[in-house]
């Protein structure tokens, strides 16, 4: 194997993929403008062992206008096993990737560093100025891996 | 009788206090292959509750996919299979038997409904009990 000279890792480093979210189809055209609503994908993805995140967004179909977008949120959190119940959220997010209007089907992704322990990820969608149709069917998953961008 | 309980959803938020007068749909599975169930039961525990208008149900529906057309839902005009409206104070366990005929495989929605000014948002977690005999 050989070693990477910027990071020290090699090529057998893991590399894992988390799907988040299966092809589903949303509707949230009946959004009042300007108004958003939130679904958590997964309440808590473990990435304890890698430093890198990236997220793959597949945009199957849309029927959306200019201004709407989907926005996949990751946020840090760590939950407590003496304490389930209860929700330990960094309510600053660690990464977002938005899917607007455009061509279909496309890949949308964006990527994080050095993430907590665990990540929630939540889906929000967000209407324009105007309540006009807003659909789309996604499927998402993340990449986790250590070392550089290589 | 044999019986297998599959988590649908741990237990999460839905926060549907910014629709007004409107409903939306938020698909939490999209089709659960229940091909050699009898019998099959929605369970829905909520956690925690905020209703002060509006409503929060959870439904099953029947839908068959196939891989001729995989990214296609084939979902039934007919009547919701089950429903189970949030309305009562948490916590509390919901129940609710799937109307039969139920198909080969079920979908799962959280159906919000809004009204003025009022907060619509509850902590839940859903179930399906399925058993065969």
């Amino acid at each position: 194997m050989d070693a990477c000279n910027a990071c020290s890792t090699s090529d057998g480093d893991p590399l894992v993929v988390v799907p988040v979210l299966d092809l589903m189809s949303f509707d949230f055209s009946n959004l009042p403008a300007g108004a958003s609503c939130s679904v958590t994908l997964r309440p808590a993805v473990r990435v304890a062992d890698f430093y890198r995140v990236r997220l793959l967004v597949r945009v199957h179909a849309t029927t959306m206008a200019s201004g709407q977008t989907f926005r996949f949120g990751l946020y840090n959190t760590y939950p407590s096993p003496v304490d389930p119940a209860k929700e330990f959220v960094d309510s600053t997010g660690f990464m977002t990737v938005d899917v607007t209007s455009g061509a279909v089907p496309r890949l949308v992704t964006g990527t994080g560093t050095d993430p907590d322990t665990f990540l929630k990820v939540v889906l929000t969608a967000i209407q324009g100025t105007a309540t006009t149709t807003m659909k789309a069917t996604l499927s998402a998953s993340l990449l986790l891996r250590n070392g550089c961008s290589r | 009788m044999p019986g297998q309980i599959h988590s649908i959803i741990t237990k999460r938020d839905f926060d549907f206090s910014n629709l007004t007068a409107s409903t939306i749909e938020i698909p939490i599975v999209r089709a659960m292959d229940i091909t050699d169930a009898s019998e099959v039961t929605l369970q829905v525990r909520v956690h925690s509750r905020t209703i002060t208008g509006g409503s929060i149900q959870v439904i099953a529906r029947a839908i068959s996919l196939t891989e001729e057309e995989p990214n296609t839902d084939f979902l039934s005009a007919g009547a919701d299979l089950a429903s189970i409206t949030l309305n009562s104070a948490a916590p509390i366990l919901h129940l609710a038997a799937l109307a039969t005929p139920f198909g080969s495989m079920v979908r799962i929605v959280v159906r919000g409904t809004g009204a003025a000014a009022s907060t619509i948002k509850a902590n839940i977690s859903v179930d399906l009990i399925v058993r065969t005999w």
